[in-house]
């Protein structure tokens, strides 16, 4: 076991992005047979009650117990590279979703995060396409509206005096913004080395696989302000985009599809080989 | 707005567990949990992102060149409506040719987007009025860069107009004004709001002829300073009607500038934007913003920036220079 690599990744997210059932389904799908993924488990290392659980909620069609707040996860798994038979230890803390919202609103961070931060070689920042906040614009609406009929022109309209205005809530700023935060947060700290991998996830891919566009297209014109700062920071951080589908479906949705549970699993991107294989992101964080 | 505590990283702040947003405890495997007494210390501290202080603005600008653009203009005319526009319209795509490469006011920006979003349940955007504090003013931070050019760092002043009122009437006042003397760019915003209105329009154009007057007489501005005087709410004009004479008022505006202070700075701009263009929507909004940005830059002085304050020590890796441009900048 002289050859035993050890390596830390990150799973960086807002709330509700699919960091976990990502998680499930790598579980899932590092030790079954069905598809031929890059990483396969060698074998099992330490305390896997965790993935168990939410693994056997992933293949039971059950959402996955969201990760609470004052709780991190740390799970480990020693893996085989098919290609060259290489062993690595990798390990994953699971930080909730609130943790992240958290550095933004809050403005701070835990030394344990900052810990695997600093052992971190690369992480996966997980986007999910119902869960963005958008920087929307009064006017933008009125135009919406004016074009339908339904309102009169913005410069003829009074202000309503009685209208109390919602006050300001940082946590509701747009996505785009608080993830460029958070990558900043993190080329921030002193440990930090760039270039740092950055494996960028749709998740629930499947949810737009009509729109035929690439998950590089789909950011670059849902969040394009990230896309930008991530575009000026080449040299900071080395991104690859991917659209993931981990849960396979709703799962609100009935019935149950007669399908796999590996072929549940999909995966597109540039320099994704195979479209059931969940570690080929992980595979690129390791190089 | 109040004052913002200077941009550098605490160590590690001692917090109760009351206090503390989340803690993730050890990083060991399996669960590790919230302590459910006592003193935790694994709390650290991340920079505010509120609007910067002189002092600290004067502490980024030791980690690399900045841009100080000096926003300048009675209350009302659109100071803060430009900054807010330019950052929405880098929310939506490029501006200009050049991306957002990140900001360490990040939520300070959003603040002041606020009240133009459909959060705020407003329906008429409005722009939330800049604090008056006497002679201290605030920033924003935006980083822009391309392809093909370094990353330049913009801080906006974001001030209350009610700060160049007396500095208008006093050259005395306006030395007081300190962060002046660092503007590589000075935008002069005359408001096309009361430009339209015959009754104001003059004593309008007057009053910052007399701002420019009292901030070049008291050497406060630099001889290479880039004077740009732009209308602000230019929809306004659009909108009105007798274009042709309004037209005229805006020529013989620009030659009372060109004439009153071409032969005194080194270059002097016009321009008009419509930042928010509620009179005249077809014009878009942040009409003219990209525009002005392109000038901005197209008259570099960067050197004249870089040499203001002290630099880095030669050979700090981008890493470095990332840090310290964010949170971790040096107090000496």
């Amino acid at each position: 076991m002289s050859d035993l690599l050890d390596r830390q990744i990150l799973l960086i997210g807002l709330p509700n992005t699919g960091k976990t059932s990502f998680l499930a389904a790598l579980w899932f799908m590092v030790n079954q047979s069905t598809v031929k993924c890059r990483l396969t488990l060698e074998k099992l290392f330490g305390d896997s009650k965790y993935l168990n659980e939410i693994c056997e909620a992933w293949l039971e069609y059950r959402p996955v117990k969201r990760n609470q707040l004052d709780s991190v996860k740390l799970v480990a798994m020693t893996l085989k590279n098919r290609e060259n038979d290489r062993l690595v230890r990798l390990s994953i803390p699971d930080l909730s979703g609130e943790s992240f919202s958290l550095q933004w609103t809050n403005r701070q961070l835990t030394s344990g995060y900052d810990e695997q931060l600093r052992k971190a070689s690369g992480g996966i920042l997980f986007v999910h396409p119902e869960s963005i906040l958008k920087p929307t614009r009064i006017d933008t609406v009125t135009e919406l509206a004016m074009a339908s009929g339904d309102v009169v022109p913005l410069e003829n309209i009074e202000q309503t005096a009685t209208a109390e205005t919602k006050p300001w809530d940082s946590g509701k700023s747009p996505t785009q913004v608080q993830l460029v935060e958070l990558l900043q947060f993190i080329s921030s700290r002193v440990h930090f080395q760039p270039p740092f991998r950055l494996a960028i996830v749709v998740s629930a891919w499947d949810l737009l696989i009509d729109l035929s566009e690439t998950p590089e297209k789909w950011v670059s014109d849902q969040l394009p302000l990230l896309r930008q700062f991530l575009s000026c920071h080449k040299s900071i951080f080395d991104v690859v985009f991917y659209g993931v589908s981990a849960q396979g479906g709703r799962y609100d949705s009935s019935p149950i599809p007669q399908k796999l549970p590996a072929h549940r699993v999909s995966v597109v991107g540039d320099s994704v080989s195979n479209s059931h294989d969940i570690t080929e992101p992980i595979q690129w964080l390791m190089h | 707005m109040g004052s913002t505590p200077p941009q550098s990283t605490p160590p590690i702040a001692s917090t109760t567990v009351e206090d503390a947003p989340f803690t993730t405890g050890e990083s060991t495997e399996g669960e590790v949990k919230k302590q459910s007494t006592g003193i935790v210390s694994d709390i650290i501290d991340l920079p505010s992102g509120k609007e910067l202080t002189d002092n600290s603005a004067k502490l980024l600008a030791t980690s690399r060149p900045v841009r100080w653009v000096v926003v300048v203009g009675p209350v009302g005319c659109g100071k803060t409506t430009l900054l807010t526009s330019l950052y929405e319209l880098f929310q939506w795509s490029p501006v200009a040719g050049y991306l957002f490469a990140g900001s360490n006011t990040l939520p300070a920006l959003e603040q002041r987007c606020y009240l133009s979003r459909v959060q705020s349940e407003k329906t008429v955007p409005e722009t939330q009025r800049s604090a008056y504090k006497e002679h201290e003013p605030d920033y924003v931070h935006m980083r822009i860069g391309n392809d093909s050019l370094s990353p330049i760092d913009l801080l906006f002043t974001d001030v209350s107009g009610e700060m160049f009122n007396d500095a208008r009437d006093s050259t005395e006042e306006c030395r007081k004004l300190g962060f002046l003397r660092r503007a590589g760019d000075f935008l002069l915003l005359l408001d096309s709001e009361k430009g339209v209105r015959l009754e104001k329009q003059w004593a309008m154009v007057r009053d910052a002829k007399m701002i420019l007057q009292s901030c070049i007489d008291s050497e406060m501005i630099a001889s290479d300073c880039i004077i740009n005087i732009v209308w602000s709410k230019f929809d306004h004009f659009v909108a009105a009607g007798d274009q042709e004479h309004h037209k005229k008022f805006r020529e013989e505006a620009e030659k009372e500038f060109r004439e009153s202070f071409e032969s005194r700075v080194g270059h002097i701009r016009f321009g008009t934007i419509a930042a928010r263009p509620t009179k005249a929507p077809s014009l878009g909004f942040g009409s003219g913003v990209p525009e002005l940005l392109k000038r901005m830059n197209s008259f570099s002085r960067q050197s004249r920036d870089m040499v203001l304050l002290p630099q880095l020590p030669a050979g700090s890796r981008e890493s470095e220079l990332f840090a310290l441009r964010h949170f971790d900048t040096p107090t000496t």
